[in-house]
């Protein structure tokens, strides 16, 4: 297969034990049922991974987790991308713990991110400025001060996992200039919305004067948020890189089985071509992703805030095109529900909205090139 | 001499283990703005071999020439990221290309890996110096993709290999002092076995140089007739019959290195691109906007050769293979050179097609970047059967 960022002995490793799990637990048939019952959730896994310690990696220690950064996350993302997961961890342990420890004060959110270190719970995190890097024209959520506490009100939709959320954790506009990070209570204010992708519990979110807690000592500005972005980016691109990875295997798998004209389709060139092209896209959208990881770990904000962009621009592009491909190269089998390709089309394009899509990301690219020193 | 170095940023994000603060790019951008000019190579090419030859001895005499040689042989036995770094800044100083590249990266290092004690006191110092200049003779006209169907021979006559054949696409081998000809030296064998490689003299009258015209212009690339040339018995790499493996060996330091698919250079002349764009020219506005699209795409796929580049060289700092990423970085290049050589031309506009113009000439050149180090197809080939399994 492709060549693998992962050198260090102690990340293969991780690696392999991640794959071992995510094989048993988010096998095709398991997925299915899972999706087929509450969309993107299974209940048993999540418990496991918890126990597992998995939903820590990325928690400061002092609030109970395991802080071993954003590269080996990335790992972890890849796996459960590869096998189109139904799983909270991207919302709850990426999404939310990320939001939390960039824009909180610890001494307010460190009661939910040991909670998300150590007990199975559900989290989805909102950002009301917009999607990814590019701001709506007015806030979609604001705050309002009310007595002691704050109300939010706005309207956002399609946050991924807010259907199946305990609480929400929320990027509100206060005024103009300044935003804050609040928690509210997910009952009555997210409303499942059934998309293509049935492993991705998508909510609308409809908040009207809905109580809230304030998780943030000193308001912070747009710039912050922008660089919230970068790193939840860094973490789609890698669940997408991973179900890449898969969607390419399960299609060469098939080319080197499947006979016509007496001998093995993926002999023809015209497709072995086409397949190598899409592992040339492959590689050099993970080496972004895992470059990106790396950068974000050793604290390079300035690096990051271009390799971010460009990993989920290209991851995207390359999730997109791969799966595509992949159902143009099953032939007739490839439209069929029975085989697993056309569900990392799907994916696919849900996972382009998470965030930002390539041309938004690019567009963030661009933005952060002239701000550069010529 | 003073030269402008350009910033790293023109290089994209800071890679984690390269940064831009690292001691060995302050020491090489320390002498770089000694000693680097920034002045544009000449586009008559024997004056640019000139230009680069000259280049070359000024390097030699600072001691950057052969970074990763071992020490004893005269380098600095830099590990693969100094040697990524050392193109970088080569070209931020707009550096001309080093000359003397298949003595450097590929006859050097094969020659401390096969020569014997003889052969390297002999070649390796004159290398190094760029004091003898060096090619390769591998490809023939019937063979070029398949290289093993090579028909050049040679056979001993008392203490000479007497050498007969015809090799082409030899890089500058109008300047070489020097080839290393791959040669049949078993009479009857097939493909792979009884080849060996031989340092072949061009300085003699058995053989005929005779350079290729180009469709820039150029003649880049050699026809190299041996008609009785002669090499001395122990002139061979390797053991006599083992040139396939030896052969083997080289290409591997081809593919491990950047100076052949150096994304610095590339990111360089964007650079220039998007300057000229800047600048209020006469280009319509909608080619202007086109070509700004263009450029992002390619300043995107800069970036992803730039990260296949660092994938070979951490990959090769703990001494692995390349495997395909040789192959995936090739793809990536040719085809990334040919789209800037067009959008070069592009900016410029009408003017593109005038002779004389290091755009025009660019473009024209730039066809031939898919096709002279493995055709884009012929990697494709061995990325899906190599590298994905796929059936022959």
């Amino acid at each position: 297969m492709i060549t693998d960022p992962l050198t260090s002995d102690d990340h293969l490793e991780i690696g392999a034990i991640v794959g071992d799990f995510t094989q048993r637990v988010f096998s095709s048939d398991r997925v299915r049922e899972a999706a087929a019952g509450a969309p993107g959730f299974d209940e048993l896994a999540w418990k496991q991974m918890v126990e597992l310690g998995w939903s820590g990696l990325g928690v400061p220690a002092v609030a109970g987790g395991a802080e071993l950064g954003v590269f080996v996350q990335c790992i972890v993302h890849r796996e459960l991308g590869a096998r189109l997961a139904p799983s909270p961890y991207l919302a709850t342990a990426a999404f939310a713990a990320t939001a939390l420890d960039e824009l909180a004060d610890p001494e307010l959110s460190g009661g939910l991110l040991a909670a998300i270190a150590g007990e199975p719970t559900l989290l989805a995190l909102v950002l009301g400025h917009g999607r990814g890097w590019s701001s709506a024209p007015s806030p979609l959520v604001t705050a309002t001060r009310s007595g002691a506490g704050w109300v939010l009100d706005g309207a956002v939709p399609l946050v991924p996992d807010a259907a199946r959320a305990q609480r929400l954790i929320v990027v509100a506009a206060i005024d103009e200039r300044n935003w804050g990070l609040f928690r509210v209570d997910a009952k009555g204010v997210s409303h499942p919305v059934r998309t293509v992708d049935s492993t991705r519990a998508f909510g609308d979110l409809l908040l009207r004067e809905t109580p809230a807690v304030a998780l943030h000592r000193e308001t912070f500005d747009r710039a912050r948020i922008d660089g919230l972005v970068d790193r939840l980016a860094v973490f789609l691109a890698a669940e997408m890189v991973g179900a890449a990875i898969a969607c390419l295997n399960q299609t060469l798998d098939y080319l080197r089985t499947r006979r016509q004209f007496g001998r093995p389709i993926g002999s023809f060139q015209a497709l072995k071509h086409r397949c190598a092209d899409l592992a040339v896209g492959l590689t050099t959208a993970q080496e972004l992703v895992f470059a990106a990881a790396e950068t974000a770990d050793t604290g390079d904000a300035a690096a990051l805030a271009l390799f971010a962009p460009l990993a989920l621009a290209r991851a995207g592009e390359v999730l997109k095109r791969t799966s595509e491909e992949g159902i143009q190269l099953h032939g007739g089998v490839g439209f069929t529900d029975e085989f697993d390709i056309g569900r990392y089309y799907k994916r696919a394009l849900a996972d382009l909205e998470i965030l930002s899509g390539p041309a938004t990301a690019y567009a963030r690219m661009d933005a952060v090139r002239r701000g550069w020193p010529a | 001499m003073n030269a402008t170095l350009l910033d790293h940023h023109v290089l994209g994000p800071a890679l984690p283990r390269a940064p831009y603060d690292h001691p060995f790019r302050a020491e090489f951008r320390a002498w770089l703005r000694e000693h680097a000019t920034g002045e544009p190579e000449p586009l008559d090419q024997d004056a640019r071999f000139e230009f680069r030859r000259r280049w070359h001895h000024t390097m030699a005499g600072g001691g950057w020439t052969g970074l990763h040689w071992p020490v004893e042989y005269g380098g600095r036995g830099a590990d693969p990221v100094l040697q990524f770094m050392y193109y970088e800044e080569l070209a931020l100083a707009r550096a001309p290309e080093p000359v003397n590249t298949p003595g450097l990266i590929l006859l050097g290092p094969t020659l401390m890996a096969h020569g014997s004690d003889l052969l390297k006191r002999a070649f390796l110092p004159g290398i190094l110096s760029g004091g003898q200049m060096w090619c390769q003779g591998f490809s023939e006209p019937d063979s070029g993709s398949d290289l093993a169907s090579l028909r050049t021979r040679a056979e001993l006559d008392g203490d000479d290999w007497v050498v007969t054949g015809q090799k082409t696409w030899t890089t500058f081998g109008q300047y070489a002092d020097f080839c290393f000809v791959l040669a049949r030296t078993e009479p009857g064998s097939a493909r792979h076995h009884g080849l060996s490689m031989l340092i072949c003299s061009l300085d003699q009258p058995n053989v005929t140089v005779h350079p290729i015209q180009q469709i820039s212009g150029d003649a880049e690339f050699c026809e190299i007739f041996f008609e009785g040339a002669r090499v001395p018995r122990d002139w061979v790499l390797g053991e006599a019959g083992q040139g396939w493996q030896v052969a083997m060996t080289l290409f591997q330091f081809e593919r491990g290195d950047q100076g052949y698919t150096d994304h610095a250079r590339l990111l360089v002349r964007l650079l220039d691109c998007e300057r000229v764009l800047g600048e209020a020219g006469d280009l319509p506005p909608e080619r202007v906007r086109a070509a700004r699209e263009e450029l992002r795409r390619l300043w995107v796929r800069c970036q992803e050769l730039r990260l296949l580049n660092y994938r070979g060289t951490l990959l090769a700092a703990a001494g692995r293979s390349l495997g395909a990423v040789g192959s995936m970085t090739n793809l990536v290049w040719g085809e990334l050179e040919k789209d800037l050589g067009s959008l070069q031309a592009e900016v410029a506009g009408a003017r593109g097609l005038v002779l004389g113009r290091a755009d025009t000439h660019h473009r024209l050149a730039s066809r031939a970047a898919s096709i002279y180090s493995g055709t884009s197809e012929i990697q494709r080939n061995i990325i899906s059967e190599r590298l994905l399994g796929l059936p022959r």
